[in-house]
């Protein structure tokens, strides 16, 4: 068996799959212990599999802006690596991905056999990315997952005009402060960050299928605002916040067969 | 003609007001921090300044608005540019060739004037926090400081805590942890105070600054920020007594055009 670990800005996650299938997975925010959430998150993992303890997983693969402090990890490969790979997994048609982590926003071309061809990265700015969408969600004083569904419900939108996720919290207060509708100002903010991250998009070009991933892909009032306005269906993995981890795993299996090939 | 003539700032954080004669002179001027309703705040600014000069509103010939709200004055007879009144108002005061370096709350900008008042150059940032007024004012929050006390907290600070997130929202979390870690609010706000001069540094050297600059803005008064300024980029920086209605000068000074 091998695991893959992803540590995010905001969220940690883990899966463990054997040579036919992934076996389990976990979820953990991340909290202020990277180290300590790699366990956690690994062991969490790991109990859900009957019978089998830590010491049965041959190889570890670390991924994720905290990848390189995973003290039990073989080895450690990039996150852009690792979606497009992890996708590839599960929907090999896919060549290009937008995925939308806590911290950063990435768009990822890759080839027909799960290769990165091109990526940019936002991982400078806020704006587009799950915290922004925390702030709003804290300003407006309702549950960041029910967002995607309150914009959904939406007769009307506010126009947020600020690209910055700062001036955007106070664009946000004043509408709030004004009476205008909740679920119509989330249904603005969704529209100008879905507007920052096809720009993003824009910039790898493209080419279908095309899919989404990280935490902000459970957001169905985003999903549906970036397939208006491309005109594409998004394809979402099942859990689009394992993606990371899913390609680390697949790493991790690759390496120890090697291994085991060389030996 | 013995008419006075207004001029009326609407910015992000703060409401500024001023009054001038036909010579030029200033008889008052009002500057509240306020995020109030930009037209009821204009108004009680204007009000205030008018009592502060003696005058009543009879005499006040023309008003004119600028700032984030102009638009929202309904009784100005005149909106003008927030780059142009910068531009009066800081030539009003010193009559020269200079660079304006005006940071707001949500917007700053270089601008160089000649020794006629006209603008030459400019350059402004108003899309990304980074380097305004509300980045300091997010992260004294975090701090748990008085914005107005910032400036003086970190200005002898022995050490300077490098800030490396360039977006308010990570610098945020950056802070946080950084506390955390039992690192002194000093030296967190001498970080916070050279990331803001990194970026307002960047902005003037695009208009190739003049020999002094003149600083105005809610910022301005913050003695931390116009040292590392003047540091930074080793050019004299004057700070007038009112640096916050400079742009409502420039705007009385429209009125009497």
């Amino acid at each position: 068996m091998w695991a893959g670990i992803d540590i995010g800005s905001l969220s940690a996650e883990a899966v463990i799959m054997n040579s036919e299938k992934i076996l389990s997975y976990a979820i953990l925010p991340t909290g202020g212990n990277s180290i300590k959430i790699a366990e956690k998150v690994f062991q969490k993992a790991v109990s859900f599999i009957k019978n089998v303890s830590e010491s049965d997983i041959k190889y570890v693969v670390a991924t994720g802006y905290g990848r390189v402090i995973v003290p039990f990890a073989d080895k450690n490969i990039t996150e852009i690596t690792c979606h497009a790979k992890g996708i590839h997994y599960l929907h090999p048609s896919v060549r290009t991905i937008l995925d939308m982590g806590g911290q950063d926003c990435k768009a990822i071309r890759c080839d027909e056999s799960g290769k990165v061809i091109n990526f940019v990265m936002n991982d400078k700015c806020a704006a587009g990315t799950g915290r922004s969408l925390e702030i709003v969600a804290h300003v407006l004083g309702v549950e960041l997952e029910d967002l995607g569904g309150m914009s959904l419900g939406a007769s009307k939108e506010s126009k947020i005009s600020s690209r910055c996720a700062v001036f955007a919290k106070s664009e946000v207060l004043s509408l709030n402060r004004a009476g205008v509708p909740k679920n119509e100002i989330v249904a603005g903010v969704h529209d100008a960050i879905t507007d920052n991250v096809l720009e993003l998009v824009s910039r790898v070009e493209i080419e279908e299928d095309f899919a989404i991933t990280g935490g902000v892909a459970k957001n169905k009032g985003i999903v549906k605002k970036i397939e208006e306005k491309t005109g594409l269906r998004l394809i979402i993995p099942f859990e689009p916040q394992i993606i990371g981890a899913l390609g680390a795993a697949l790493f991790a299996r690759e390496a120890s067969l090697q291994a085991y090939m060389l030996d | 003609m013995t008419g006075i003539f207004g001029g009326i700032d609407i910015g992000n954080r703060s409401i500024n007001a001023v009054l001038i004669d036909d010579h030029n002179i200033i008889l008052s001027s009002y500057s509240k921090f306020t995020q109030e309703n930009a037209i009821i705040g204009a108004k009680h600014a204007l009000n205030k300044a008018i009592e502060l000069s003696g005058k009543s509103f009879e005499d006040l010939k023309v008003i004119v608005a600028t700032g984030v709200g102009k638009k929202w004055i309904n009784f100005a007879n005149k909106k003008s540019s927030e780059v142009v009144c910068q531009a009066l108002g800081a030539s009003l005061l010193y009559p020269q060739e200079m660079t304006i370096v005006n940071i707001g709350a949500e917007s700053y900008r270089a601008i160089n004037v000649n020794e006629r008042a006209v603008v030459t150059n400019y350059v402004e940032n108003d899309k990304c926090a980074a380097g305004s007024g509300i980045f300091l004012e997010e992260m004294s929050s975090a701090l748990g400081v008085d914005i107005e006390k910032a400036g003086e907290i970190c200005f002898n600070s022995p050490r300077i805590e490098k800030i490396s997130s360039f977006c308010a929202v990570f610098a945020e979390s950056e802070v946080v942890s950084a506390i955390h870690r039992g690192i002194p609010i000093e030296e967190l706000l001498a970080g916070v105070h050279e990331a803001i001069v990194e970026r307002i540094a960047s902005i003037v050297r695009r208009v190739k600054p003049n020999k002094e600059i003149v600083l105005t803005g809610g910022l301005a008064n913050n003695i931390c920020l116009k040292k590392m300024l003047q540091e930074k980029l080793d050019i004299t920086i004057i700070v007038p007594e009112n640096p916050t209605v400079v742009g409502a000068l420039g705007a009385a000074i429209q009125a009497k055009r």
